[in-house]
């Protein structure tokens, strides 16, 4: 990647105004036929209407959320001291993962904030387990979604108990899990970004700051635009009345269940609202719903894809499916029986 | 390039965030409480990429005087695979150049941005509503039916009318007159629902809530906004699980689309 930069920042510069001209042209041309074609298909508020309503909300949705997280995540990389980290963190994985995963809580975010922070987390040293476990905690534990919860089941403290539970569950058995069998090499994409001069100790810390924040918020942003497309896709194309007619169906119901969270992408803010007004499924479905929700969709494959590669993300997200839904359903007996 | 596209990309975005909020289309797809967020992240994202822009052209004149003699330099002496970590306006410029690096993806961006900028998508209407049941989901116990005050035709909320009339019995309903604001979903045999979508986050999670009107006296057309009164019928229906809402209806009128389009 740097080999190429000192001739490539030339012909940039010497490219730089054709290329500009080029762009304005394509942009003017694209507005004058885009503007025609999105009036007529919208214009129709059929499915594609929905869709384009559905994609543009799960965007403008998780823009605030994102802009936090870089925010923070430009932060640590900028202003935090790495030492910092090896000095509150145990130098033992086992341990650090249980601790970091239990810091979640403090990061009132969904699930498109605690990617970025937990890419820096680890380009300051953080083990990586335990900063995977924080990455799966903090959308799920923090007191924005606990709270969330509490008002989407009134009455029913067993739900957010139990969603707690299981989720904190879920971030630290995935973290040991990586600890003991994750290798160095799934986190290629992760690796080349260290020499990212964003985290080179010669630059102002401001300037730092703004490098991270500007290239954390662009490249997410790229993988977020995906998977509102698809995510906005299911949500279309899904026939609901399948999902009502497995309500009955003791295993079939909680895979559904979680297998719908994965597709429709709902940021963990908002899922319990989703999961109560799922009636008629069992308590150990809904609270799949909750668990798997922040820990794998989508947009938050999309986003892992580009922060640590795809190497990564095609191990972690289906060992996080499993273990979220082997929590889930665990409590959810427990819960039954209390 | 790819640092301009950035900056521009920046400002665009953040200039579409404070458009959505200031025409308040922004409510066509997310709550109200996130008003503020918007607008602090639209800033924000202006901030940034106006920044941006400022460090870039600063960058490119430090650049020129320092590239005839620092590039070939280097490149000479150190091969092309030289890294620039001993002249720091270099390495700063090499920063710039990283950004967007690897994927390319970031150019996605534009995809919203147009969307956005030329036709805002409308809230979502019949086509949604038609994906979801005509019944109404059992309420949580919080929801409690307290009796209607207000002289008649009380206003209520759609999911309100709903809950009332389906989990209630119709208790609290049984003579009054209501009136009820939605867009229109037409069903079998020139009848229609009565439909306000309710949204607990962003339009993602948005569900429909259906109130089947009786008697109407004008014909169904589709996705129009209308201010019905009327008043409860008791549905045929046993299970409250299969129950539809019934309003038989004295008046329909056309309304414009309401700021809040959902509930």
């Amino acid at each position: 990647m740097s080999s190429s930069t000192p001739t490539r920042t030339r012909a940039d510069a010497t490219d730089s105004h054709s290329g500009t001209i080029g762009l304005l042209i394509a942009a003017i041309v694209a507005v004058l036929i885009g503007r025609q074609v999105l009036a007529l298909l919208i214009g129709g508020r059929g499915g594609v209407a929905t869709w384009t309503t559905v994609f543009c909300a799960i965007v403008v949705q998780a823009l605030p959320f994102l802009m936090l997280g870089v925010v923070l995540s430009g932060a640590i990389t900028a202003f935090v001291p790495a030492r910092f980290f090896s000095a509150i963190l145990p130098r033992r994985a086992a341990l650090a993962v249980p601790v970091a995963g239990a810091a979640g809580a403090l990061l009132p975010g969904c699930e498109c904030a605690s990617v970025p922070v937990a890419g820096r987390l680890m380009e300051r040293g953080v083990v990586p387990a335990a900063a995977l476990a924080f990455l799966l905690s903090a959308p799920a534990i923090n007191p924005i979604v606990l709270v969330s919860t509490a008002v989407a089941f009134p009455g029913q403290p067993g739900m957010v108990v139990g969603r707690f539970v299981a989720s904190l569950a879920t971030a630290v058995l995935v973290g040991w899990i990586w600890a003991r069998f994750g290798r160095p090499e799934w986190l290629t994409r992760f690796a080349a970004r260290r020499l990212l001069p964003a985290a080179d100790d010669t630059t102002p810390a401001f300037e730092r700051f703004r490098l991270a924040v500007a290239h954390d918020f662009f490249e997410a942003g790229g993988f977020l635009v995906i998977g509102a497309a698809a995510a906005a896709t299911m949500n279309v194309v899904i026939p609901p009345d399948w999902i009502s007619t497995v309500a009955g169906i003791p295993v079939l119901s909680i895979l559904v269940l979680a297998a719908l969270a994965v597709v429709l992408s709902i940021c963990s803010e908002a899922d319990a609202f989703v999961a109560a007004s799922l009636t008629g499924f069992p308590v150990s479905a809904q609270l799949a719903f909750m668990v798997v929700g922040p820990v794998v969709d989508l947009k938050l494959i999309a986003l892992q894809t580009g922060t640590f590669g795809r190497a990564f993300a095609t191990r972690f997200a289906p060992l996080t499916f499993v273990v979220a839904v082997g929590a889930a359903v665990v409590t959810g007996l427990l819960i039954g029986v209390a | 390039m790819r640092r301009e596209i950035q900056a521009v990309v920046f400002v665009l975005l953040g200039a579409v965030l404070l458009k959505l909020v200031i025409s308040g289309e922004y409510l066509n797809y997310v709550q109200k409480l996130l008003k503020f967020p918007l607008i602090a992240t639209g800033v924000v994202l202006i901030a940034f990429g106006v920044l941006g822009f400022l460090r870039d052209w600063r960058g490119r004149a430090a650049l020129d005087r320092s590239r005839e003699r620092a590039a070939d330099a280097r490149v000479r002496t150190h091969g092309p695979g030289a890294h620039a970590d001993d002249d720091v306006p270099e390495a700063e410029e090499n920063g710039h150049d990283h950004v967007g690096d690897g994927h390319g993806v970031g150019w996605l961006w534009i995809l919203p941005i147009f969307v956005l900028v030329l036709v805002p998508p409308p809230a979502l209407g019949s086509f949604a509503a038609e994906r979801g049941a005509a019944t109404v989901p059992k309420p949580p116990k919080s929801v409690k039916f307290t009796a209607l005050n207000g002289a008649n035709p009380v206003p209520l909320e759609v999911h309100d009318y709903a809950q009332r009339a389906v989990w209630d019995d119709g208790r609290t309903l049984t003579g009054r007159t209501v009136e009820l604001s939605g867009f229109m979903t037409p069903h079998s045999g020139g009848n229609w629902y009565l439909t306000r979508m309710k949204v607990n986050c962003c339009a993602a999670d948005a569900r429909p809530y259906q109130v089947e009107i009786v008697d109407s006296p004008v014909p169904a057309v589709r996705d129009e906004w209308v201010k019905v009164t009327g008043t409860w019928v008791p549905s045929t229906a046993k299970d409250p699980f299969e129950k539809v809402a019934l309003l038989k209806a004295t008046t329909v009128n056309g309304i414009p689309t309401p700021a809040q389009p959902y509930e």
